[in-house]
C-alpha cells in the first residue's frame, strides 16, 4: 500500500516536471522548408516561407499531377519573428520550422546587416543549428519560384545543389546557422557564405562562388573559378577537379584537369618581434583527369609536372589571399590562431588587426603528389609513355 | 474452489460380507450409469462369491475378465483344483503378494476404492475379507505423436507429447536416462478433478532452494481443481497482477527435456499435453529450442532479431503516436514529406487512428483464432481487405499507420512464446496513452515503471529480469548465445 502511494506520488509529481513539448496532429502544421529573406519596397524586411502543401489522397488524381506541391507565403515587415509568426495568418497552419533547409538572405540585405537578422534563428528552439544560409543575387525569393527540377520542392533543390557544390565540386561552401556564429564570434570575426546565382544564358540557378562576410554584412565575394583555391587555403576543399593551363606552344590556352583525392592545409601565423607574417601549407593528393599538352614518361617527367601544377597553385592562391586581404577579411582565421596561442599580445594587436591584416606577407607552399595517373593500361589517347 | 464433495465417504470400512459393499457402492454411486458390478462365484458348489466392480467408460472390459484368469492360474499353480480353493486361500494368495503378471493394490477402505474405480480400476470384493483388490484397467484413447501445431520447428525432432501421462514420461525418460531424472507424484488435485499431477527435475542441477519454494506452493494443488497443467501456474506464479508470465509452457519433449538438464522444473498431468517449465526467466521466452540446433552464428543473429521484435511490438505505435504528435522534428524530412502526405485528409488524431486499428487488428485476430479453420480463411480476407484497402479508401487510416499496425502485429507473432507475446499485446496500449499524452516524456516515464516492475519481478524467488537486473554485463551472451555443449553433465546454467 506504502509503495503504491508513492507510486503514485512520483507519477504526479514527474507531470509536474518542466518539459519543451507542443501538441500537435501532423495535419495542424504547416512544414516550413525554406526562407527567403529580402528588401522589403516599404517595409525594411520581406520574407518569403516556401510550405510544404501533402498531396491529400483523397482527391482526384488530376487534381494531384498539376498542382506544384508547395506554397510560398511572402509578409513584410520590421522583424523576422513578427513576421514569421503572421505566416499562420496566411496558411492557417502553426509554421513548423524544424525541417526547414535553407535560408536564402538576398546580398542586398545582407550587405546591410547580418548577424541582427539571423539572431531570431539562433533563439528560436524549433529551427536546426544544422540549417545551411545562401546569399542570393538578386532576389532571393525568385529562387523559391517556379517549379522544381527533380525534388519535390525548391528548398530541398538549392540544399541539394548547395551540398554538391560543396562537397564534390569546390565551388562554394556549405555554412550553417551555427558555422557563421562560430565564424562571426572568432577573433577573426569573418566568415564564408555560399553564393546563389542566376545563369540568364542557359536559364538555370547555380550555387557557385563564395561571399565573404563580417559580422555587419556581407562586404565582398570570390568568383566561382577562384573558390577551389579559397576552399584549399581555409582547408575546406573536399573533393573536386582543378585545371592547369597549358602554357605556350601548340596547344596554348587549353588546359588540363586534375582530380583532387585529397587536401590538406595548414595555416600557421608567424610572430617575430613586432612583425606579423603566415605561412599556408597546402598538401594535394590528386590524379590525373585529362592530359592535353604534357609528356609524362617517367618520374622525372611526372615530377616536372608537378612542379608546374605547384607553380600555378601557388599563384593561384597568392591572387586569391590577396583579394581576401583588400577586403579585410580574415576567414583562414589568421587572427583566431594568434589570440588562442598569445591571448595577451592578441588583446594589444586586436583593435588594428583587420588593416595589420591586409598588410601582412603570407607566404604559400603548395605540394601536389601524382597518386597515380587513372590508367588501366596505356590507351591510344594516353600521352604517357608515348615518344 | 474450496467446496467440499457432497457425497461423504470418508473412513467406511470395508465389510466381510460383499453384498453390504455392493449395496454402499451403489449407494454412493447412485445414478452413475457407467459403475458395472458383476457377481462372480467359485469355489466348492459356487459358496463361494465375489464381486467385481469398475467403470464401463474408463476401465477396459478386457481387464475385468482378467481377474478371472489370475484366479485360474493361482489354481493351477499353487492352490490344487477348484475344489478345494478356498476363499481363505485367494486371501493369503494376495496378502502374502504371489506371483501374478499384473500389479495390483490392496485396500481397507471404501474411499480409496471409490477412488480407485474412478481412475479406472477394477476392483474384486471377497467374501469374509474386509480388503479388496484392485487392478489397473485403464484404457485410454491416445492419438499418436505428432509433431506439436503450435511450436513447429524447421529442423530437430518432430515428437510432441500427447494426453497419456505415462507415454509422456515415457517420451522423457527416453531422452534422460538417469535416476537423477526424479518424476514426483503428487496427491491428485481438487475433491472433484482429482487431477493426477507429477513433476519432474534433475537433482543437482535444480538449485535447492528453488525446488523447495517450488514443493511448497505445489503442495496446495490438492485443494483446488484443475483441469489443465496450464492451471497449475496460477499456484506457482509469484505475481498474478504481473502482465508478464512467469511460466512457460511446451508441447515439445526436447524443449521439456531441454529445460530439466538446465536446472528448471517441469510439471505435467494426466490428459493434457501441456508440460509447464518454471521458474521461467525473461530471457527464455525470447528463446525457442531450435536455437540449440542452428548454428551459433544464425542463433545470434535470430535472437537478436527476436528482441529487436520485442520493441517493435511493445514500443512502434506509441513512438509513432508520439514522433507525430509531439516530435516532428525528430523524423527526418524526406520521410516526414511522406508521412503527412498520407495524413492530410484522416479525419482523426493519430492516437485514435492507432487505436481504432490496433482494435480492428485484435478483433480480427480473436475471430480467426474462434472460428473453424474454413471460416478462418474467410474471415483473414475480409479483414485483410477492411484493414488494408477499405480502410485507407475511405480515409480511415492512413498507409504508413497501417504499416505500423502490421508491422506490430507480425512482430508480437515472432515472439517463440504466445504468452509472452500476449503480454505485449496488453502493455502496447497503456504505452499509447502515455505517449499520446505526454509524448516523448510519458514514454519514458513508462519505460521507467516497466523496467521498475520487471527489476522487481521474480519467478520462484529468481530475479526475472536477469542479467539485466540484476545488472550482470558478462551474463548479456544469454539474451544472444546459446550455452556451449554441456561437457560435464554439470547443467548448462
Amino acid at each position: 500500500m506504502k509503495a503504491l502511494g508513492s507510486l503514485i506520488a512520483l507519477t504526479g509529481l514527474t507531470l509536474l516536471l518542466t518539459g519543451c513539448w507542443s501538441k500537435m496532429e501532423l495535419t495542424e502544421r504547416a512544414f516550413v522548408l525554406a526562407l527567403a529573406v529580402d528588401k522589403g519596397k516599404e517595409e525594411p524586411l520581406e520574407v518569403t516561407a516556401q510550405i510544404y502543401r501533402p498531396a491529400s489522397q483523397f482527391g482526384a488524381p488530376s487534381v494531384q499531377t498539376t498542382s506544384t506541391s508547395f506554397v510560398n507565403i511572402t509578409l513584410d515587415g520590421n522583424s523576422l519573428s513578427s513576421i514569421i509568426r503572421n505566416t499562420k495568418t496566411v496558411s492557417g497552419r502553426h509554421s513548423q520550422f524544424s525541417h526547414i533547409q535553407i535560408i536564402l538572405i538576398s546580398e542586398e540585405v545582407a550587405r546591410e546587416r547580418l548577424s541582427s537578422i539571423l539572431d531570431f534563428f539562433y533563439r528560436d528552439p524549433e529551427i536546426r543549428l544544422g540549417t545551411s544560409v545562401v546569399i542570393a543575387r538578386g532576389k532571393a525569393r525568385d529562387y523559391l519560384a517556379g517549379k522544381a527540377m527533380i525534388e519535390n520542392t525548391l528548398g530541398s533543390q538549392v540544399f541539394k545543389q548547395l551540398n554538391f557544390s560543396a562537397n564534390l565540386a569546390a565551388r562554394a561552401v556549405n555554412t550553417t546557422i551555427l558555422d557563421l556564429a562560430f565564424q562571426l564570434k572568432s577573433e577573426s570575426a569573418s566568415a564564408m557564405l555560399p553564393i546563389i546565382m542566376h545563369d540568364r544564358q542557359f536559364k538555370q540557378n547555380l550555387v557557385q562562388g563564395i561571399a565573404l562576410a563580417k559580422p555587419d554584412g556581407v562586404v565582398g565575394r570570390v568568383a566561382p573559378d577562384k573558390v577551389p583555391y579559397l576552399l584549399l587555403a581555409a582547408n575546406e576543399y573536399n573533393y573536386g577537379v582543378l585545371e592547369v593551363p597549358c602554357g605556350r606552344g601548340e596547344a596554348a590556352g587549353q588546359k588540363e584537369s586534375l582530380e583532387v583525392l585529397r587536401a590538406n592545409s595548414k595555416v600557421t601565423p608567424v610572430l617575430k618581434g613586432d612583425s606579423v607574417s603566415a605561412n599556408i601549407e597546402v598538401k594535394i593528393d590528386a590524379s590525373i583527369g585529362e592530359m592535353v599538352c604534357t609528356m609524362v614518361r617517367d618520374m622525372k617527367d611526372e615530377a616536372k609536372y608537378a612542379k608546374r601544377i605547384e607553380q600555378h597553385f601557388k599563384e593561384e592562391l597568392e591572387s586569391v589571399l590577396n583579394t581576401l586581404q583588400k577586403q579585410q577579411t580574415d576567414v583562414l582565421g589568421i587572427g583566431h590562431k594568434i589570440y588562442l596561442r598569445h591571448p595577451y599580445r592578441w588583446k594589444k594587436m586586436k583593435p588594428d588587426w583587420p588593416e595589420t591584416y591586409a598588410r601582412i606577407p603570407i607566404k604559400v607552399n603548395v605540394q601536389v603528389d601524382i597518386a597515380n595517373s587513372k590508367m588501366m593500361n596505356p590507351g591510344p589517347f594516353s600521352r604517357i609513355g608515348e615518344d | 474452489m474450496n467446496n467440499q464433495s457432497k457425497t461423504v465417504i470418508t473412513n467406511l470400512s470395508i465389510s466381510t460380507n460383499p453384498v453390504e459393499n455392493i449395496n454402499r457402492l451403489k449407494d454412493i454411486f447412485k445414478q452413475c450409469a457407467d459403475i458395472a458390478y458383476e457377481r462372480i462365484a467359485a469355489g466348492p458348489d459356487m459358496s463361494c462369491t465375489a464381486w467385481i466392480v469398475y467403470c464401463e467408460s474408463l476401465a477396459d472390459q478386457q481387464s475385468a475378465s482378467d481377474i478371472l484368469s489370475v484366479l485360474q492360474k493361482m489354481e493351477m499353480r499353487r492352490r490344487g483344483n477348484g475344489d478345494s480353493l478356498t476363499t481363505q486361500a485367494i486371501r493369503e494368495w494376495f496378502e502374502f503378494q504371489g506371483i501374478i503378471d499384473r500389479s495390483y493394490f490392496i485396500h481397507d477402505t471404501l474411499e480409496s476404492v471409490v477412488r480407485m474405480v474412478l481412475q479406472g480400476h477394477v476392483v474384486f470384493f471377497m467374501e469374509q475379507w474386509d480388503h479388496a483388490v484392485s487392478f489397473d484397467g485403464l484404457k485410454l484413447e491416445t492419438r499418436g505423436v505428432d509433431e506439436p501445431s503450435a511450436e513447429r520447428a524447421a529442423i530437430g525432432p518432430r515428437e510432441g507429447t500427447v494426453e497419456n501421462l505415462s507415454m509422456n514420461i515415457g517420451m522423457l525418460r527416453l531422452r534422460l536416462k538417469t535416476p537423477d531424472f526424479k518424476i514426483v507424484k503428487i496427491p491428485p488435485a481438487g475433491p472433484r478433478s482429482g487431477k493426477e499431477i507429477v513433476y519432474g527435475y534433475m537433482d543437482g542441477v535444480v538449485p535447492p532452494a528453488v525446488l523447495q519454494q517450488f514443493e511448497q506452493r505445489i503442495g496446495k494443488v490438492k485443494d483446488y481443481e484443475i483441469i489443465d497443467t496450464t492451471m497449475v501456474e496460477k499456484l506457482i506464479q509469484d505475481s498474478v497482477w504481473s502482465p508478464f508470465p512467469q511460466c512457460r509452457f511446451t508441447e515439445r519433449t526436447d524443449a521439456a527435456a531441454l529445460a530439466v538438464l538446465e536446472g528448471e522444473i517441469i510439471v505435467m498431468s494426466q490428459g493434457s499435453g501441456v508440460v509447464l517449465i518454471c521458474p521461467s526467466l525473461f530471457v527464455e521466452f525470447l528463446q525457442s529450442i531450435e536455437d540449440y540446433y542452428h548454428r551459433t552464428v544464425f542463433t545470434f543473429l535470430i535472437r537478436a532479431l527476436r528482441v529487436t521484435a520485442f520493441l517493435i511490438a511493445l514500443f512502434l505505435p506509441s513512438i509513432y503516436v508520439a514522433l507525430t504528435t509531439f516530435h516532428s522534428e525528430l523524423i527526418p524530412t524526406v520521410l516526414l514529406l511522406a508521412i503527412t502526405n498520407t495524413r492530410e485528409g484522416i479525419p482523426f488524431p493519430a492516437v485514435l487512428e492507432v487505436i481504432i486499428m490496433e482494435f480492428f487488428f485484435e478483433l480480427l485476430r480473436e475471430a480467426g483464432i474462434r472460428l473453424p479453420q474454413a471460416v478462418g480463411s474467410a474471415v483473414s480476407i475480409v479483414g485483410a481487405l477492411i484493414i488494408g484497402q477499405a480502410a485507407i479508401d475511405s480515409g480511415i487510416a492512413s498507409p504508413i499507420m497501417i504499416v505500423v499496425v502490421a508491422l506490430t502485429g507480425i512482430a508480437s507473432f515472432s515472439i517463440p512464446h504466445y504468452n509472452f507475446a500476449i503480454a505485449l499485446r496488453l502493455l502496447k496500449v497503456p504505452f499509447i496513452l502515455l505517449a499520446a499524452s505526454l509524448g516523448g516524456f510519458g514514454l519514458m516515464i513508462g519505460i521507467l515503471l516497466l523496467l521498475m516492475h520487471l527489476c522487481s519481478l521474480r519467478s520462484l524467488g529468481q530475479p526475472y529480469f536477469n542479467p539485466v537486473g540484476p545488472f550482470r554485463p558478462r551474463r548479456f551472451d544469454m539474451l544472444f548465445k546459446v550455452a556451449d555443449l554441456d561437457k560435464t553433465g554439470q547443467g548448462a546454467a
